[in-house]
């Protein structure tokens, strides 16, 4: 069932098309980074929309009924300063009226080992991937079924601490609807069931599912291709989803400019301008 | 678990405004029997009061949009909720503060003056006009913060004002008509606020 549903939104040059629906995990990719930013802060409500982006069937702008159910965050921002989890939890209560669950807080704390990444003085100072752990902590913790994620996977370099994270994020059994902005997509490799493509060269957006699969092409391809499915193009390739024919394939592979590429592994072919 | 409900009651609003007003009304007592003898003026306490309330007033309104309203609106609280709940911080701020002020011409009366009336003891244009400032000043830095304005400039802003207050309220009479346009500047801004903060774009940090 489609929950969260976006028409005809003009952002900057792109024009969005997007259905989100319930128990899906889905990302959002776009060259530009600061793009996915303005995108969140307008499909979580935060910023105005031109009647575009409704949650079943209601414009989500100051939506309190959708605030009540959704998170949004950017992994890169600090949240909290500190981690007393009586006080946090009452702050949470009587400040927002949002239920913290602190002993999730504590148990998320102890598999990352939160405090090891932290330096306590009279506010608690983390380290860029402390602060990471903490809002990571912080989003399991708040009792929300909806999740915007930015930059859910930022400043981690260790697999298994970015493997718990992506496997946290995209738990069905907790959220609902999960919408993420990967800062490394291939950390969610095999974990979303939808990854939206924000076109540079049709500036509009592509859907792609989880196997499907993305074809590099050196410098501009030959013949001739269904512009829809181009991601990314500079000088020097061109990205794009890979819904060519038997025969456009084979032409392609004869001239060797081709690699097919998991959607996962963008990341490792275009390098995004960071904010 | 003793320590939890402590920690719980400590941390409660309600206590920790219950007990700053307690404490107040205590020094507020003490002030005046300490003052009695060396004759001070009896309005200064009552400036003290609101000149207080008008400098938290100002930079609450400001850290308020400045700082915490993105992340306030992340965590999922409406922008009609953080308004909301401001207004009524500010005038629940006010009613406390015309509470101990009223306290203090009662005491004050009492203890040092109980032969003249509370309406002769104390100009009531002045006690009408210190609320309207602090409303008026703390609905300014509330503008501040949502236009981003830069902190050194935000503390500069605020010294002029604050100067210009203290020449206004010692050196300059104040007239009932100054009321009603401070009122009338006081209900137009909280219309402005409230315009501001529901179309405001945020912009990505």
């Amino acid at each position: 069932m489609i929950s969260l549903k976006i028409e005809n939104l003009k952002l900057n040059n792109y024009l969005i098309n997007i259905d989100f629906s319930n128990q899906q995990a889905v990302a959002i990719w776009a060259s530009d980074i600061k793009i996915v930013g303005e995108f969140f802060s307008i499909i979580a409500g935060i910023n105005k929309n031109n009647n575009t982006c409704f949650y079943y069937e209601k414009d989500v702008f100051d939506n309190k009924e959708y605030f009540q159910s959704r998170v949004y965050f950017d992994f890169r921002k600090r949240y909290l300063s500190s981690l007393k989890l009586n006080y946090l939890e009452e702050r949470f209560r009587q400040k927002y009226n949002i239920v913290f669950n602190k002993n999730e807080f504590r148990k998320v704390s102890e598999i990352l080992d939160i405090r090891g990444e932290t330096e306590v003085s009279n506010v608690c100072s983390y380290t860029k991937t402390g602060n990471t752990f903490v809002n990571y902590a912080l989003t399991r913790s708040l009792e929300k079924s909806n999740i915007i994620i930015n930059n859910p996977t930022i400043n981690l370099s260790i697999k298994t601490d970015i493997d718990i994270i992506a496997s946290g994020l995209t738990d069905k059994s907790k959220y609902n609807m999960i919408i993420l902005g990967p800062d490394n997509l291939s950390a969610f490799n095999d974990k979303l069931d939808k990854i939206i493509f924000f076109s540079d060269f049709n500036n509009g957006t592509i859907m792609a599912d989880n196997k499907d699969s993305l074809i590099v092409v050196k410098g501009v391809p030959e013949g001739s291709f269904n512009n829809e499915n181009i991601i990314y193009r500079n000088d020097e390739k061109t990205i794009l989803l890979n819904k060519l024919t038997r025969s456009e394939l084979k032409n392609l592979q004869k001239k060797g400019q081709l690699e097919i590429i998991s959607v996962y592994q963008i990341d490792e072919y275009v390098l995004r301008s960071d904010p | 678990m003793k320590k939890e409900f402590f920690l719980k009651i400590w941390h409660n609003y309600f206590f920790q405004l219950g007990l700053a007003f307690v404490s107040a009304l205590f020094l507020i007592m003490v002030a005046i029997v300490l003052f009695e003898d060396i004759d001070l003026d009896n309005t200064m306490l009552i400036y003290n009061i609101f000149g207080t309330l008008t400098l938290v007033g100002f930079i609450y309104s400001y850290n308020l949009t400045k700082k915490h309203l993105r992340s306030k609106l992340e965590v999922g609280i409406t922008r009609k909720q953080i308004y909301r709940n401001y207004f009524v911080n500010i005038m629940i701020t006010l009613i406390v503060a015309l509470f101990l002020v009223a306290y203090y011409m009662f005491v004050y009366k009492k203890v040092i003056k109980n032969t003249l009336t509370i309406l002769q003891l104390f100009d009531f244009k002045k006690m009408l006009f210190l609320p309207l400032v602090f409303l008026l000043v703390s609905f300014i830095g509330f503008v501040f913060g949502i236009i981003q304005i830069k902190r050194k400039v935000f503390y500069l802003l605020f010294t002029v004002i604050v100067m210009g207050l203290i020449i206004v309220v010692i050196y300059f009479s104040i007239a009932y008509f100054i009321n009603l346009i401070l009122l009338a500047a006081v209900l137009i801004m909280g219309m402005i606020n409230y315009l501001l903060i529901i179309n405001y774009r945020i912009k990505e940090k």
